[in-house]
């Protein structure tokens, strides 16, 4: 402890000290000497501390940003036993020994022990599929018709989507769970229909398609409606092969967002046959008696579909960003 | 439009499958045969659920049939933890998908009742049956002298104790007849800390979550002659009476001596055998522990014993009643169940002698009956007898009313607030219990 | 061209003309968004009014009665509401100026020209990638006091066991660190990509005219990166007061509601206690409550913005 102090301190200083030299360096009265041979050494000196301190407070932040990840894989490898030995040491870091074969074990016992963990991972996938279509669709044709179309109540409607938008998700659970109730969509069967529905709608994403659409040039439109093409056919045959990258981005974040759901998700599904993957990794943690592998490998293996989803896509999420009009 | 196709048949596909694996197989409703579903909330790798699976096989077996001669079988579905059960429970109220039978704690019988979701079943037993039954567990389920909840388990709270240490600095241990206050044990833990003697007390606080607190030390408040709840339903003037007010005060007593001394007084480890293990004296709990040091420390067995919880003693020396805290889930009959007497056979044998029996086997559970508890060899001697005995005599269920859930999490903020602030300059006690009846009676 | 071909049906409706296709077109698009939006995003609100004025309960929903204002009263004379909104506000202005910081400072650096520039992106990126219940899920475990890394770490430094989640006075401020530490990527790479989109001609422009470094910041990087700059805050601000999922599963309100936040209580009241009644007039209350922050907000700051 006293070493992280010591050393702290003995940066902080140092800089500071570096600091003011490079300030009274660059000072009126130093000028003349610019050239100076000393002076110059001087300021390759103060230049490269402060280069290595940039990179020092860099790698400490970054090892603070991945270090629960790292433990988090790490722990997966290993069984509850070897976990809690390795604890106190820096092996806690690291794999308890080379041997490949045992890195396995906690994976293995947690598909043994939990015999639906297997199916709520299909669940997500289902239900972010089927999310991902229907999104799509409807939000690109409203996005569409709001972009390039006249017609009266358009304003109103743009207006009730900005509503839409503005309304918070959390604040309207419980009434929403009232209405699907109401509406017979909380009975077992229909549960997924009652879970799924109420994320179809998204104003987010029509503006997103809106201002992507708004860039279209409108010769392309009308070429297609001079061949005599409906609106219909001009949007599914012209408008989505040119937009790509936005239905690519709108995707990708329904993906996200669909497969991350836990809130609504706890509240509607109670029967593990049909629980997603968030709800059900909250049984596998609250489990007695405690498995710290089992947790470990089962969070690890959640993350990694959305890994690579990342991992592959990171260029259409940034670029999604920009879609939302910033510009 | 190749895309938009392929999009569509990727939607109708997941669709298609989602529905065909997402529905459940028919039911079996053949003639003459009535398949009773039941809910419970563990999951079927845990020793209880596999318990029940158990149950319901050697039930099926029994091929029991209703007056008409219709045959009556069981089929468990598993909930897997308390909340998915209540989220199930919520969902298909109203909506008619309710099973016919349903497992719960005790304390939700009240809201159940009051809202019309649990059928009386008092109709269908016989008044032996009915004394078979320790009182505490009718006491549970019974709502204006109905009964709507039977319970094949339950969960009498004593004060564990090492027998050994005692015997060593003399001290006498509290009886039935005789029980400790908690002025008893603290002065008991002082002798054992003077002569050297492991003295610690494990409190389990955090046990069962928000309803440790209430399962654990509700005696704090009935033993001082208070009361939680009054007959209008409503907790203001009786939690914040006098009386009750003076039975918390008991525990600001341990909070004190526990962070004054530089030694906790109060144990703050992890170890659920700490009691064999020899860290702590004195331990507040159920009868999980029976088991746990059976197949952990079982050289242990002989070295402790369970006396009744501590009870209130005012500042002239006067002992409040004994009361011991009790409770635990069992399952009732639903309004939604289409043949109430077949269901009630298959109640009345999921919580029966039997598998009373088997549950106490398995995890450790008090069995309900008389019977068991005067026949079983395991219940005439030992620890197992002393908690019998307290769970006959002096044990009373956890307060019955509609908003218990608001109540337990009040009182185990309240126990909280007097751990974290007893003793410092912010404690008013008073008004944080009023703050709390506030959120509990509206 | 023929331009005959092209079916010109002009309507004329309150003095402007339209295409009769058109019409027909443009409201069968939107129609599947506004049904679904109106009957699942906005009915939940009139529902909230509803019941607002009722004693519905969960369980009895078909008996209902009408109580008038009383609920509302309510509200105000409720001090766990107050905390709820307090240790909420606490959340807010916390974690958001917090993770604003960390984000932009962090891609001001990445922007520069350092070596290991991807390394560092994805190493700060990582956190993102858990969701918020498995983040909640793995920091429950690193605190955990008796077998958490962090206390491990904490005491082979030389440092007593610390109390983490159970502590009333430190609990909300470690959901903010894990907020912050969840999220920071994400915003750092927004406004990386913000930052790349600036054209180096403007910073040469700059140096030509002898600005120094600190200066190109004030009067290039910062007016340029404004719209990116609004686009994070908001959807921050906005998130923070939304906060739920932490909560809901590490602390579960907290130890002595230390982080009970308004989404929790409103869902605590109304699922877990099933007092639908009040549950609903809180959480209109606070749906109207957000609305005005977030058209404030947006006015303020995004004076030029098409959305």
């Amino acid at each position: 402890m006293q070493i992280i102090i010591w050393s702290v301190l003995i940066i902080v200083n140092v800089s500071l000290i570096f600091l003011l030299l490079k300030l009274y360096l660059n000072s009126e009265r130093m000028s003349k000497y610019k050239n100076d041979h000393q002076v110059i050494i001087a300021r390759k000196i103060i230049h490269f501390w402060f280069v290595f301190a940039l990179y020092f407070f860099l790698f400490v932040l970054a090892a603070l940003f991945i270090f629960p990840v790292v433990w988090m894989i790490m722990n997966s490898f290993k069984t509850h036993a070897q976990i809690n030995a390795d604890l106190s040491t820096w092996r806690t870091f690291l794999p308890t020994n080379l041997n490949i074969g045992e890195w396995f074990q906690s994976y293995i016992k947690l598909f043994s022990s939990f015999q639906e963990f297997g199916r709520s991972i299909i669940n997500s996938i289902i239900y972010s599929s089927i999310t991902i279509s229907i999104v799509l669709l409807i939000n690109s044709l409203a996005g569409y018709a709001i972009a390039k179309f006249r017609f009266p109540g358009s304003t109103v409607i743009v207006t009730i989507i900005i509503l839409i938008l503005i309304i918070p998700v959390e604040t309207s659970i419980v009434p929403l769970y009232v209405i699907l109730k109401k509406m017979g969509l909380l009975t077992e069967n229909l549960r997924i229909v009652g879970y799924l529905i109420p994320g179809f709608c998204s104003p987010f994403y029509i503006f997103m398609f809106r201002a992507y659409f708004l860039g279209i040039p409108k010769e392309l439109e009308e070429a297609a409606y001079i061949d005599g093409a409906s609106r219909i056919k001009t949007f599914f045959s012209i408008i989505i092969p040119n937009s790509l990258p936005v239905f690519a981005t709108v995707s990708i974040f329904t993906f996200m967002g669909t497969w991350n759901e836990y809130i609504f998700a706890q509240l509607m599904f109670s029967n593990p046959l049909q629980q997603p993957l968030q709800v059900y990794l909250q049984l596998i943690n609250n489990f007695n008696p405690k498995d710290m592998g089992m947790i470990m490998a089962s969070l690890t293996f959640s993350t990694i579909p959305i890994a690579l989803v990342y991992i592959f896509s990171q260029r259409y999420i940034v670029e999604g960003v920009a879609f939302t009009g910033l510009k | 439009m190749k895309n938009f196709k392929l999009l569509l048949l990727l939607l109708i596909l997941t669709v298609f499958v989602t529905f065909v694996s997402g529905c459940k197989g028919g039911e079996e409703e053949e003639d003459g045969v009535k398949l009773i579903k039941i809910w419970v909330h563990k999951s079927e790798a845990e020793d209880e659920g596999k318990t029940y699976l158990a149950i319901q096989d050697n039930f099926n077996d029994l091929e029991l049939t209703t007056t008409d001669g219709t045959l009556v079988r069981m089929r468990i579905e598993f909930k897997n933890s308390a909340d998915t059960l209540q989220t199930a429970i919520n969902a298909e109220v109203l909506a008619g998908g309710l099973p016919d039978i349903v497992a719960l704690d005790s304390p939700n019988v009240a809201a159940y009742v009051d809202a019309g979701i649990l059928t009386n079943v008092d109709t269908y037993m016989t008044q032996a049956e009915i004394d078979d039954f320790v009182d505490s567990a009718i006491e549970q389920g019974t709502i204006d002298n109905k009964i709507y909840a039977l319970f094949a388990m339950d969960a009498p709270v004593g004060l564990y104790y090492n027998k050994t240490l005692l015997q060593q600095a003399s001290i006498e241990p509290g009886t039935l007849e005789n029980p400790w206050s908690w002025n008893d044990l603290f002065d008991a833990m002082t002798t054992l800390k003077d002569e050297g003697l492991t003295y610690k007390f494990k409190g389990n606080l955090g046990f069962g979550g928000d309803e440790g607190a209430m399962y654990l030390y509700s005696s704090l408040i009935y033993s001082a002659g208070g009361l939680f709840v009054g007959p209008n339903g409503l907790v203001s003037g009786y939690l914040d009476s006098e009386e009750s007010v003076n039975g918390l005060k008991v525990v600001e007593r341990i909070f004190e001596l526990d962070s004054a001394d530089s030694e906790p007084w109060l144990y703050n480890g992890v170890n659920t055998d700490a009691l064999a293990a020899g860290e702590v004296a004195f331990e507040m709990y159920g009868p999980w522990g029976i088991n746990s040091i059976k197949k952990n420390y079982p050289e242990f067995a002989t070295q402790y014993d369970i006396m009744p919880v501590p009870v209130y003693e005012d500042n002239l020396g006067v002992k409040g009643s004994l009361v011991g805290g009790c409770g635990s889930w069992g399952f009732g009959i639903t309004t939604a169940a289409t043949n109430t007497e077949a269901a009630a056979i298959a109640l009345k044998y999921l919580t029966g002698a039997d598998s009373s029996e088997l549950l106490y086997q398995s995890i450790g559970t008090f069995p309900t009956h008389e019977s068991v508890l005067e026949n079983n060899i395991s219940f005439q001697s030992g620890p197992l007898k002393s908690l019998a005995d307290i769970l006959i005599n002096a044990s009373s269920p956890r307060p019955i009313l509609v908003n218990y859930p608001k109540l337990t999490l009040a009182f185990s903020k309240i126990i909280a607030y007097i751990e974290a602030n007893s003793g410092t300059e912010d404690y008013d006690l008073l008004n944080y219990i009023q703050t709390q009846i506030y959120s509990v009676d509206n | 061209m023929n331009q005959a071909k092209i079916q010109r049906a002009n309507i004329r409706f309150f003095g402007k003309s339209y295409n009769k296709s058109e019409i027909f077109a443009g409201l069968l698009f939107t129609l599947p968004v506004l049904i679904l939006g109106v009957i699942f995003i906005i009915l939940p609100i009139i529902v909230s009014l509803g019941y607002a004025f009722t004693d519905a309960n969960l369980l009895k929903l078909d008996q209902v009665q009408i109580v008038g204002f009383s609920q509302f009263s309510r509200i105000f004379s409720d001090p766990l509401l107050l905390i709820a909104f307090k240790n909420t506000l606490r959340f807010v202005v916390t974690v958001v100026p917090l993770q604003l910081t960390l984000s932009l400072v962090l891609a001001l650096i990445l922007n520069s020209r350092i070596k290991l520039n991807t390394f560092f992106r994805w190493a700060f990126f990582i956190p993102v990638m858990l969701s918020l219940a498995i983040t909640s899920m793995l920091w429950m475990n690193l605190l955990n006091e008796e077998s958490g890394l962090i206390n491990s770490i904490l005491m082979s430094l030389g440092f007593d066991e610390q109390t983490f989640l159970s502590n009333p006075d430190r609990a909300l401020n470690i959901i903010i660190i894990i907020s912050a530490w969840q999220g920071a990527g994400y915003q750092m790479l927004i406004f990386l990509s913000g930052l790349k989109n600036i054209p180096s001609s403007l910073y040469e422009a700059a140096e030509i005219d002898g600005a120094n470094s600190f200066n190109r910041f004030k009067h290039v990087t910062l007016p340029m990166i404004k719209p990116t700059f609004s686009f994070v805050i908001i959807t921050m601000l906005i998130g923070a007061f939304r906060l739920f999922t932490q909560p809901l599963i590490m602390t579960k309100g907290g130890p002595l509601d230390s982080t009970m936040t308004m989404s929790y209580y409103i869902y605590q009241q109304g699922i877990m206690f099933r007092d639908v009644g009040y549950s609903s007039a809180v959480a209109l209350i606070y749906t109207i409550f957000l609305a005005a922050i977030t058209l404030t907000i947006r006015k303020v700051l995004d004076k030029d913005n098409t959305v």
